[in-house]
């Protein structure tokens, strides 16, 4: 038995390297670094050493991990607005075929417009702070929401349509009863696609509207730590920012794992 | 029993139906008696669920009508596929039909148990349909379609995708439900054997546009295993055959 299905062993061996292997190469991309560093002989303020980098963290770690939690909440929260607006909006568009082909094209704007080029405007608005941070995270992150809302809810499958046409059932109970629950899955692919976006909507709305001081968040300590040449605490807060999009993904990926299971083949 | 003919649940009268340029049904006039368990059967794209649809009340005529008996009507269907939604447990599914009527929740999941109970499904109330074999789906799928005591069950092509065991095990428990419960019953198959093994009556359709041509009683008796192999249902198939063959090459001349 055992011969012929060679399977069993190979998966226990790539699980393995599926642990070891990204611990080697984090370990190489740090020797590359080192390496870079010594020889092209670079200054601190340049590209600091891994090891500095470290030492910048443990030195004072308060101050990163309460930044890296004000980033964190802000991203949640454009995120969950993004997630609640864009079912909504997705939903809306796709009660009837006239709007989805006249408004949906609008709403590419939230995907074309560079962040950038409106953050100025969010200042405006909603003055410096956290509500122009969450609006700036939610504004990138709504796009995939409402694109995968709409195609989820066009995707259903016409025999279930007809089933359900069969029984007598209405619009309203067809869309609540089978195309919602169909679009599920693929609502959920976008919300994934949103979580690590409303990470870096986050980011950029705290370099414009983010303010400093005791519970500065990571994108104003990254632009504080550029303006005093203290590069290392400038890669303490991207490896954290990086830190808080994998965080705010892994809590979304959970959660729909969660909700998935009876969708599941 | 009385010699008068049992009232006609369901009477089509020179329907005839047209899809664009294609001619589906041409003036068939066929009546389903109360109670009674009908075959259509025909080659393959003759419009034999065109003439099902029409029966139904899915789709209308062109032409001709289509008249129903009086009194209460409930309609049951089993389609070829399961058609059941992933994201609900077998119970959930059967349910669905007593949902949309706004039956309260408690009372149609007990119904659902019961119709589950009736084909033997009761065990897998709570699992969700990925989990259930290709018998056990069409299992659910006829639970669903028997949930609301349907009065005319309409069976496109039900088990046409299943294995032949498995399919035959479904036959004898749909004939054995139908003697139970003497609901209405009009199936669409390509299979003769199973048409004289399900029904009462075979209808045997031409080639399109979809035509009677010849409308045989199906044998009497107890459907078991050894009825398959019987030889009465051996000449209601070769009578079915018969005029089905001459039917195809009369079309071809």
């Amino acid at each position: 038995m055992s011969a012929r299905l060679p399977a069993h062993p190979s998966r226990g061996a790539s699980r393995t390297l599926s642990v070891v292997g990204p611990i080697v190469a984090v370990a190489l991309a740090i020797l590359a670094w080192s390496a870079i560093k010594w020889a092209l002989d670079l200054k601190d303020f340049v590209l600091p050493s891994p090891l500095g980098v470290a030492r910048a963290f443990l030195d004072d770690p308060a101050p990163f991990l309460r930044g890296a939690l004000q980033s964190a909440g802000s991203a949640l929260l454009g995120f969950a607005i993004a997630a609640a607006g864009g079912v909504l909006l997705g939903s809306t568009i796709s009660l009837s075929r006239t709007v989805e082909r006249s408004v949906y094209p609008l709403t590419l704007l939230f995907q074309m417009v560079p962040l950038v080029a409106i953050a100025p405007l969010l200042v405006l608005w909603f003055g410096y702070g956290r509500p122009a941070i969450v609006a700036s995270a939610a504004i990138v992150a709504i796009f995939p929401v409402i694109a995968s809302t709409v195609s989820g809810l066009a995707s259903r499958d016409p025999n279930l349509d007809e089933l359900f046409r069969v029984l007598g059932a209405g619009r309203l109970a067809i869309w609540w009863k089978l195309a919602l629950p169909s679009a599920v899955p693929s609502i959920v692919t976008g919300l994934k696609i949103a979580a690590g976006l409303a990470t870096i909507g986050t980011i950029c709305g705290e370099f414009l509207a983010g303010t400093g001081g005791e519970n500065a968040p990571l994108g104003v300590m990254i632009t504080t730590a550029l303006r005093n040449f203290q590069t290392e605490r400038v890669f303490v807060s991207v490896l954290l920012a990086a830190g808080v999009g994998f965080a705010v993904f892994g809590c979304v990926a959970l959660a729909s794992r969660l909700v998935l299971t009876r969708w599941m083949r | 029993m009385s010699d008068a003919p049992a009232p006609a649940a369901i009477a089509l009268r020179e329907v005839s139906r047209r899809f664009g340029a294609v001619h589906a049904v041409d003036r068939v006039s066929l009546a389903f008696a109360r109670g009674s368990f009908t075959a259509l059967v025909g080659p393959s794209g003759c419009g034999k669920t065109t003439i099902l649809r029409l029966a139904s009340g899915l789709d209308a005529p062109d032409e001709g009508a289509c008249a129903r008996g009086g009194g209460e009507s409930r309609t049951g269907f089993l389609f070829q596929e399961p058609r059941l939604l992933a994201w609900r447990t077998v119970r959930e599914n059967v349910a669905l039909p007593l949902e949309l009527a706004g039956v309260a929740r408690a009372e149609r999941l007990a119904r659902a148990d019961a119709a589950l109970a009736l084909v033997r499904l009761a065990d897998a109330a709570e699992r969700f349909p990925h989990q259930l074999s290709g018998g056990m789906k069409m299992r659910a799928s006829l639970a669903r379609a028997l949930v609301t005591r349907p009065t005319e069950l309409f069976l496109d092509e039900p088990f046409g995708a299943l294995d032949e065991v498995t399919r035959h095990d479904l036959d004898m428990e749909l004939r054995a439900l139908w003697e139970r419960e003497r609901f209405t019953a009009v199936l669409v198959t390509h299979s003769l054997p199973e048409a004289a093994f399900l029904a009462q009556r075979m209808v045997v359709f031409s080639p399109r546009p979809a035509r009677v041509v010849a409308d045989i009683a199906a044998p009497e008796g107890t459907r078991d295993a050894r009825f398959w192999t019987c030889d009465a249902l051996a000449a209601a198939v070769r009578a079915g055959s018969d005029a089905m063959l001459r039917a195809i090459e009369e079309a071809r001349r």
